[in-house]
């Protein structure tokens, strides 16, 4: 079957894909379906991103274009039901570091697997991550970070949800530029993604 | 030798160039791959210690006899080493001294030369006073200051002990006639006489410096040189550096220390070649980013790496040249101009002091593209200018591309695809050995405009030149017969998507200040393109690329070196320091990354416009529909006669 959506995605013709979408839609294609399209075409970009076929503003774009979309098709997930959610996420990154395309990546691969993800944005505290996991109860935290700077706040953070009583409860993840799993022994995380792929896989295997 | 060489990837410092070499290949033949100009007399034999070389990281052989017999005991245990005696262990990195180097690296030093306004920061006088006798015991330093009141009613001077403690001597050995360099109501130093009070101004750039030594009474340009800043062992970038600083108590000395050697190495070269002492620098003015700022003055940089990356200080100062380290007059200051905000410093507030760009009649853009890219925007129906500052990184100076390297001799700086094969023009019309930005830029273009690349900037594998290299597809530009290196010079895929992320941030920068500020981009009468990459950039290619706004190529000025322009200014008059303070409190700044939407468009920016069949020199308009327009910049009026050809301002769709 042929899938001019994906295609329009993997093809990075955004008006197209949404416009696509729209139309979908109008048709009567089930939601779920046209997400389902959506991750296909993210594994598209994802397998060409590993292959060296692709970059990082290609999948921030790709990412882009699937917010678009699924901003169109949410509204009516919810009035179709059958949205069950796999796990909560709590993903941000922390303070005093303000990249977000990795996390954003990250954050669009665990939506379309599934996950209900609250994205904290950047330059997040650790009281805000408390905050958020006693509000949200994720099972999954997500720190992301790009400088070795971020070292520090994510060793805070880790510590300030130790304070507070809630380490037992999440599992936490790091990911960004420069981290590995010696930084993720500093820090006192659970484990590192080196990728998006990797992130999903782990919040996964926790939620299991 | 028996042992199986393998094979080690050898980075060249400042230079910028990698080469991966057998492990028994000396550092001289590995330079030689890379196509670096190492001097060498004797031929590689050991015998004439020119080729010498700093180890910074990595491991190499031993020292040999012939180390020790032109190298120091302190120079050998600060890794220098002969660069023909000494082959690498692991992957090295070598930075090799300029005095190493036989051929200079272009720089760019000169900026457009405008009238320069003088009202004289410091005075030199000369005087002649009476050598004590037993019945005239005034102190030295009194007996000048006493000299200089009657012969030319100057009051209240003094002179700090450092200043004084070169008098005594100096004063003896000429026999009391002297000429004394007065800044308001201090001496700053005393000369011989006859010595004009000469004045350093420096433009402190990430990658480059560029130094110019200036007559203080008449603004003459004495000498003019340029230098890869030595920081660049540290990272290219500015994070890098920062986060360098930060970590433990000696990364922030360390990286001072380098930078100050540099500037009195660049100090000794433009003394050299006026052929003036280093006392006769009464006064010096530098200019940076504020990381660069900060870094030179020891402050405090964690704040300024994290957000909301403030700095330390931003205000224009004036700090005695020795607490910099500088060897120049004993009492001279440096005027630091003022900073705008985050990473944008003095010499944004520079450029636009050496552009003028504040005094135009109609909205103007002035971009200063480096590793960072700082963009104003000049609207005069605004009482202020607004800013923003791109990471763009260091590919246009040659990092980061394969086969990449920075405007020297062998550079490919201009290159066409024909019907009849591939010409290029390299720096000195010497053999080719890599490319430089205004090359790597050219190349892209027409790997654009033939086809080669799509908008995505894939390299598509059936199109002509294009082959199957180790990391995906490739274009070869000059075989390895012809190169200068026996290597071929090629453009990969991952050069393309480098050259892509530059794009993508400057433009992403420009639409964002554009938008910010409401500009209608119609109103934007005048581009001034400053910095060096920018002075030798093919327009024609930056706009096929979709580099630079598609208006009409009257409105854009190449200025050249304005930062350092504006800092001959500020180093001549009270007035251009005053104008600086002015346009720092009167820059607005914008912080893109935060700034909603940034990535989504710097994503978009880094498509290629779509202009198939595009004929050079004259860019050509886009599809009439504008469907494919991904951004403002490529979004124009199809003006079939294309002398008028503008795009509509704004994102609408």
């Amino acid at each position: 079957m042929s899938k001019p959506l994906i295609d329009a995605i993997t093809d990075m013709r955004e008006e197209d894909a949404v416009q696509l979408a729209q139309e979908l839609l109008d048709q009567g294609t089930a939601p779920l379906d046209i997400l389902e399209q959506c991750r296909e075409a993210m594994a598209v970009v994802g397998q060409r991103f590993e292959a060296g076929d692709c970059f990082v503003p290609e999948l921030i774009l790709a990412g882009e274009i699937l917010r678009q979309v699924s901003d169109i098709v949410k509204p009516k997930l919810t009035a179709t039901a059958t949205g069950k959610k796999v796990g909560r996420v709590v993903i941000g990154t922390v303070e005093g570091d303000i990249h977000d395309i990795g996390k954003d990546i990250v954050t669009f691969m665990l939506d379309v697997n599934g996950f209900e993800v609250r994205d904290l944005g950047v330059d997040v505290p650790a009281s805000k991550f408390v905050e958020a996991v006693k509000q949200f109860q994720p099972q999954v935290v997500g720190l992301s970070g790009f400088l070795t700077l971020a070292y520090d706040p994510m060793k805070n953070t880790v510590q300030a949800l130790k304070d507070a009583g809630l380490r037992g409860k999440v599992k936490i993840m790091i990911g960004g530029g420069q981290m590995d799993d010696q930084i993720r022994q500093y820090t006192g995380a659970d484990a590192y993604g080196k990728d998006a792929m990797a992130a999903v896989a782990l919040a996964k295997s926790w939620v299991k | 030798m028996t042992h199986t060489a393998r094979t080690v990837e050898i980075d060249f410092e400042p230079i910028g160039k990698r080469v991966d070499v057998p492990s028994d290949t000396h550092l001289l033949d590995a330079a030689r791959q890379a196509g670096i100009g190492l001097a060498s007399v004797c031929g590689g034999e050991g015998t004439c210690g020119r080729c010498r070389v700093v180890i910074m990281s990595g491991e190499v052989t031993p020292p040999v006899d012939a180390d020790r017999r032109f190298l120091s005991q302190l120079e050998l245990t600060s890794s220098q080493r002969l660069a023909c005696r000494t082959h690498a262990l692991s992957d090295v990195k070598v930075h090799v001294p300029k005095a190493s180097l036989v051929t200079d690296q272009r720089l760019q030093v000169d900026g457009a030369t405008r009238q320069l306004q003088i009202d004289q920061t410091i005075r030199a006088y000369e005087v002649e006073v009476p050598a004590p006798t037993l019945h005239d015991l005034r102190a030295d330093v009194e007996r000048v200051i006493d000299g200089l009141e009657t012969a030319h009613g100057l009051r209240k001077l003094s002179a700090e002990p450092v200043v004084i403690r070169s008098l005594s001597p100096l004063a003896r050995r000429t026999e009391w006639r002297l000429a004394a360099y007065v800044r308001s109501h201090e001496i700053v130093g005393f000369a011989a006489p006859g010595r004009r009070a000469m004045g350093l101004a420096v433009d402190l750039g990430t990658t480059k410096i560029a130094g110019y030594l200036v007559d203080l009474e008449t603004g003459e340009e004495l000498a003019a040189t340029g230098l890869m800043n030595p920081q660049i062992g540290y990272g290219e970038d500015v994070i890098s550096r920062l986060v360098h600083a930060d970590r433990g108590s000696e990364g922030a000395h360390e990286l001072a220390r380098v930078v100050r050697q540099g500037l009195n190495d660049l100090i000794g070269t433009l003394t050299d070649q006026a052929g003036v002492a280093r006392e006769q620098i009464a006064e010096a003015c530098i200019v940076g980013n504020t990381a660069m700022t900060h870094l030179l003055l020891k402050l405090p940089v964690r704040q300024l790496a994290v957000s909301p990356f403030v700095a330390a200080a931003s205000s224009a100062l004036d700090v005695k040249a020795r607490e910099l380290d500088l060897d120049i007059a004993p009492g001279a200051y440096v005027h630091i101009l003022p900073g705008i905000g985050g990473f944008i410093g003095a010499d944004h507030v520079a450029m636009i002091i050496g552009s003028e760009l504040d005094h135009l009649p109609h909205a103007a853009l002035g971009l200063d593209i480096g590793t960072n890219t700082e963009i104003a925007l000049h609207r005069p129906d605004e009482k202020y200018l607004t800013s923003a500052s791109c990471a763009s990184g260091p590919a246009f100076e040659g990092a980061h591309i394969r086969d990449g390297m920075r405007a020297s001799t062998g550079a490919i700086e201009a290159m066409r695809i024909t019907d009849a094969g591939i010409t290029i023009k390299t720096v000195g019309d010497a053999p080719a050995v890599g490319l430089c930005g205004s090359g790597i830029i050219d190349a892209i273009a027409e790997m654009h405009r033939t086809g080669i690349i799509d908008r995505r900037g894939r390299i598509q594998p059936a199109a002509p030149h294009v082959r199957r290299g180790e990391r995906g597809y490739e274009m070869p530009i000059v075989p390895g017969a012809r190169s200068g290196t026996g290597r071929d010079i090629v453009i990969t895929q991952q050069d393309v998507n480098e050259i892509q992320l530059a794009k993508g941030a400057i433009v992403a920068g420009l639409e964002t200040l554009i938008e910010a500020t409401h500009t209608n981009v119609e109103e934007i009468r005048d581009v001034i393109v400053a910095g060096a990459f920018g002075s030798y950039l093919n327009l024609d290619s930056a706009l096929v690329i979709g580099l630079l706004p598609r208006l009409p190529q009257a409105r854009y000025t190449q200025v050249g070196n304005a930062a350092g322009v504006g800092a001959k200014m500020a180093l001549l008059s009270h007035k251009a320091r005053a104008h600086g303070q002015q346009i720092a409190r009167r820059t607005g700044y914008i912080e893109l990354t935060t700034y909603p939407g940034f990535n989504r468009r710097f994503a978009l920016s880094m498509l290629f416009p779509d202009n198939h069949s595009a004929a050079l020199p004259q860019p050509n308009p886009l599809d009439a529909d504008g469907s494919t327009a991904p951004h403002v910049f490529t979004r124009m009026n199809a003006d079939k006669n294309n002398a008028r050809s503008l795009f509509q301002g704004g994102t609408s769709r």
